[in-house]
């Protein structure tokens, strides 16, 4: 049974076919070719249910070490220095000290990253006629895609970096520092 | 031989009318448990072996879910807890500390929030790798990028609520940014606060979208999203 599942089942034209032996299993298989499929009850739902409850119970453990950060009331009037955005935000806040037109990595970058991801899946496609397979050959580099790679890893890798410095390495007027100083 | 009581109690009138499945000792059986439960309908009968492959998803998609709806429960509990006013908000989280097991409700909700953060965002990247983007899945990516956007709003709307000067600030630097739009910023950062700067109008304002109108936006999008993953023939092969 397992075996057979793993050939993919091509009919012959020039065979005939025929009941030949009744095999013990658990569901019939008439017409249907060999797939690779198995029951969600039980196998699917064993796994959602550790996956879920371990990662309930991680979350019990941090939120049961680990308080969420309260500190004095707002004041309009007290500057923190140095005041941060959110932490998924600090990465941005990283690019644009590193320049005097904050319009550019705080707005422009942003956006272009945006709309870059929503046309991923757009332009990612199989070249149709000459234009499409040069845009290919540009933006995404062939059927490997290296150039996308590229592309999205740097996004990834930059993302992460930046908000690591962004949230852990500055300090009073957004000057360098180790956290573990 | 004498029957447990556990079969007592699987086979009785009451058990059945709600599970009417039955023990699920037959194929047909364990399909009909998963078509008839409301909740497990959602998914398919039968699955292709490749796609439970921990290694493939990470699980990545359903953890995020599972972090939303902690999230949505543990966030109802606060609503009963919290005023969203610049003389109470504040001095409502400090006494959530003294109420019985406020302080854990409060670590559960924040350090969730966090973790779909991450999640989501890795969720993405596993999506990109395995090219999971392609044809006929194209559209659940662009579902998904919008996805990303509203938990990154959530996150950040929820942000200001403490009002506390971790808080204010990030908000007040967060619209900072935002005012740098060309022509519009003022404008823009205007329509978030509903002021020139953080005070009461943001703090109803991020609250009302915090707790109503991301969530349910974001519940339609997910609905859509899972629904398109079925419709695509279930989670994408190797590459
Ligand atoms: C709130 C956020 C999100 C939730 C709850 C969510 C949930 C899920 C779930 C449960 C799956 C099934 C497979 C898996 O677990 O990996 C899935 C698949 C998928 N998701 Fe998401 N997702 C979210 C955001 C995103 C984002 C940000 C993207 C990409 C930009 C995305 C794109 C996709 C695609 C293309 C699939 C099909 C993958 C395949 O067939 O292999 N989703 N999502």
């Amino acid at each position: 049974m397992e075996k057979d599942q793993e050939k993919v089942f091509v009919n012959d034209p020039n065979k005939t076919y025929g009941l030949m032996e009744i095999v013990e299993g658990t569901s019939p298989m008439a017409e249907k070719a060999p797939e690779d499929t198995i029951e969600s009850f039980p196998h699917y739902i064993i796994l959602l249910t550790i996956c879920s409850l371990a990662v309930t119970f991680v979350l019990f453990i941090i939120s049961l070490f680990l308080d969420a950060p309260l500190e004095e009331l707002a004041n309009p009037l007290v500057t923190p220095n140095p005041g941060k955005a959110p932490w998924y935000f600090t990465g941005i806040q990283e690019l644009i000290h590193y320049t005097d037109k904050p319009v550019i990595p705080g707005i422009i970058i942003p956006l272009l990253i945006i709309i870059w991801l929503f046309l991923i899946p757009y332009i990612d496609r199989k070249p149709k006629t000459r234009f499409t397979s040069l845009f290919n050959r540009i933006f995404i580099g062939g059927e490997k895609r290296r150039i996308l790679i590229v592309l999205f890893t740097s996004f990834v890798l930059g993302a992460l970096i930046f908000t690591l410095i962004g949230s852990l390495f500055r300090g009073e007027n957004w000057n360098f520092i180790l956290p573990w100083r | 031989m004498k029957k447990g009581i556990l079969q007592r109690i699987l086979e009785s009138a009451v058990w059945r009318s709600i599970f009417r499945t039955g023990i699920p000792d037959t194929d047909l059986k364990r399909s009909m448990l998963m078509y008839n439960n409301f909740f497990l309908h959602i998914f398919p009968v039968k699955m292709k072996r490749h796609g439970l492959r921990f290694c493939y998803t990470f699980c990545l998609g359903g953890i995020s879910f599972l972090l939303f709806i902690i999230l949505c429960v543990t966030g109802i509990l606060l609503m009963f807890l919290y005023t969203p006013s610049i003389e109470r908000a504040y001095f409502d989280m400090q006494a959530l500390a003294l109420i019985f097991n406020g302080k854990i409700l409060r670590n559960l909700h924040r350090w969730a929030a966090h973790g779909m953060v991450v999640t989501v965002f890795l969720h993405m990247v596993r999506v990109f790798y395995t090219r999971s983007y392609r044809p006929p899945r194209e559209f659940n990516w662009v579902i998904g990028i919008w996805l990303l956007i509203l938990t990154l709003a959530l996150s950040y709307t929820g942000y200001l609520l403490p009002w506390d000067q971790l808080a204010y600030w990030g908000i007040t630097v967060g619209t900072t940014i935002m005012s740098y739009t060309p022509f519009l910023g003022k404008h823009i950062q205007y329509f978030v606060l509903g002021a020139d700067e953080v005070g009461h109008e943001a703090l109803l304002r991020f609250y009302v979208l915090h707790c109503a109108v991301i969530p349910f936006v974001a519940l339609v999008l997910m609905a859509i999203h899972f629904w398109r993953v079925r419709k695509d023939g279930g989670i994408s092969g190797p590459l």
